[in-house]
């Protein structure tokens, strides 16, 4: 690593502006975490309006498959680099939708996540703490889960693609089904 | 109040008290629409919602009509029951527009088809191709096992490649 790279990762992590994706009841944690009480700014991390000015995305929770293709969408539009906050259970095993037919099981099969913040919620603390050992992961250049992307993409396609583009029912037995007409 | 009772009870129809302010109607399929019709005219002019009950043990669906009246402050719930091998209903469209809505959502969810209804296209779900799946035959865990809990080299028509670290 070149003394330039060490330099530029030492202000990358100074300066984070954060994207939340409120999918899931998660997003009711932020707004103490973003005002005086909790204040997140201290941390030079604040909320911003468009992807492609954001450098880290927050997933709040439970993911379906509407809402996974727009997180794709969204993932894929921010400049590189980039940062994937997976918040709550339901984002590292689906969480107490676990055998729901709708909602995804783990988030890091689609997108890379840098660092999950368990809990069902994770208080404001919790996501501080993770602010804080993300800014030191990447100050010491170790969260590159934007490389493993790209490196990966193939991987990660075919995994969103299995989801999101189903050509046949996932259970074989729809033949028991009466179709009307 | 009472008096709405009697009358719906001498139209050969069952009805009884739930609560204090509210009571139910079962109708058979062919009588439901006059039924409807019949307490909007009496009042109960707001469409409140419509869900489904899958009775599968008895092979029905149990449709749920919830009615209300602000001027006499009472709910009517209407049920009718229809077979849950051809589950094929006449859409109240007519009479209340927001009807439609809800029998999108239960086609969707239930399977059921609402003759008379112009739009039952998908509603909520993404490109969905199995059993509705808020039938009871519906395996939910077996379905996300499948789709969502894959190993990484298994592969469902779609050839996984090899992870670099």
């Amino acid at each position: 690593m070149s003394e330039w790279t060490e330099i530029v990762d030492y202000f990358r992590g100074r300066s984070m502006w954060m994207l939340h994706y409120c999918t899931g009841c998660g997003a009711i944690e932020l707004p103490p975490t973003m005002t005086s009480r909790w204040d997140m700014e201290r941390f030079g991390i604040t909320p911003m309006a468009t992807p492609r000015q954001a450098d880290i995305l927050l997933i709040t929770g439970y993911l379906a498959i509407k809402t996974l293709k727009r997180v794709v969408y969204t993932y894929e539009q921010m400049q590189a680099p980039k940062w994937v906050l997976g918040f709550g259970s339901c984002t590292i095993n689906g969480g107490i939708y676990w055998d729901s037919y709708n909602v995804i099981e783990s988030l890091d099969k689609y997108i890379p996540v840098d660092i999950y913040i368990a809990g069902c919620m994770p208080r404001p603390e919790a996501i501080l703490d993770a602010f804080v050992k993300l800014k030191e992961m990447v100050q010491k250049g170790e969260a590159k889960g934007y490389e493993k992307y790209v490196k990966n993409y193939d991987w990660y396609k075919a995994n969103q693609d299995r989801v999101l583009k189903r050509t046949s029912p996932v259970l074989k037995e729809i033949e028991k089904v009466t179709k009307i007409g | 109040m009472a008096d709405i009772i009697d009358e719906i009870k001498s139209m050969d129809l069952k009805t009884s008290w739930l609560g204090d302010w509210e009571f139910e109607v079962l109708t058979p399929k062919d009588r439901l629409a006059a039924t409807l019709s019949y307490l909007k005219a009496k009042g109960f002019k707001a469409f409140m919602g419509l869900s489904c009950v899958d009775w599968i043990e008895e092979g029905n669906f149990e449709l749920v009509y919830i009615l209300q009246s602000y001027d006499l402050a009472l709910e009517a719930i209407v049920k009718t029951k229809i077979p849950r091998q051809r589950p094929v209903i006449e859409s109240m469209g007519t009479l209340w527009k927001l009807c439609e809505v809800y029998e999108r959502e239960m086609h969707e969810f239930f399977g059921i088809e609402f003759t008379g209804n112009p739009n039952l296209k998908p509603f909520f779900l993404e490109n969905w191709l199995d059993i509705p799946p808020l039938r009871k035959d519906f395996d939910t865990l077996a379905f996300s096992e499948e789709l969502f809990e894959f190993k990484e080299d298994e592969t469902h028509g779609i050839k996984s490649p090899k992870r670099i670290e």
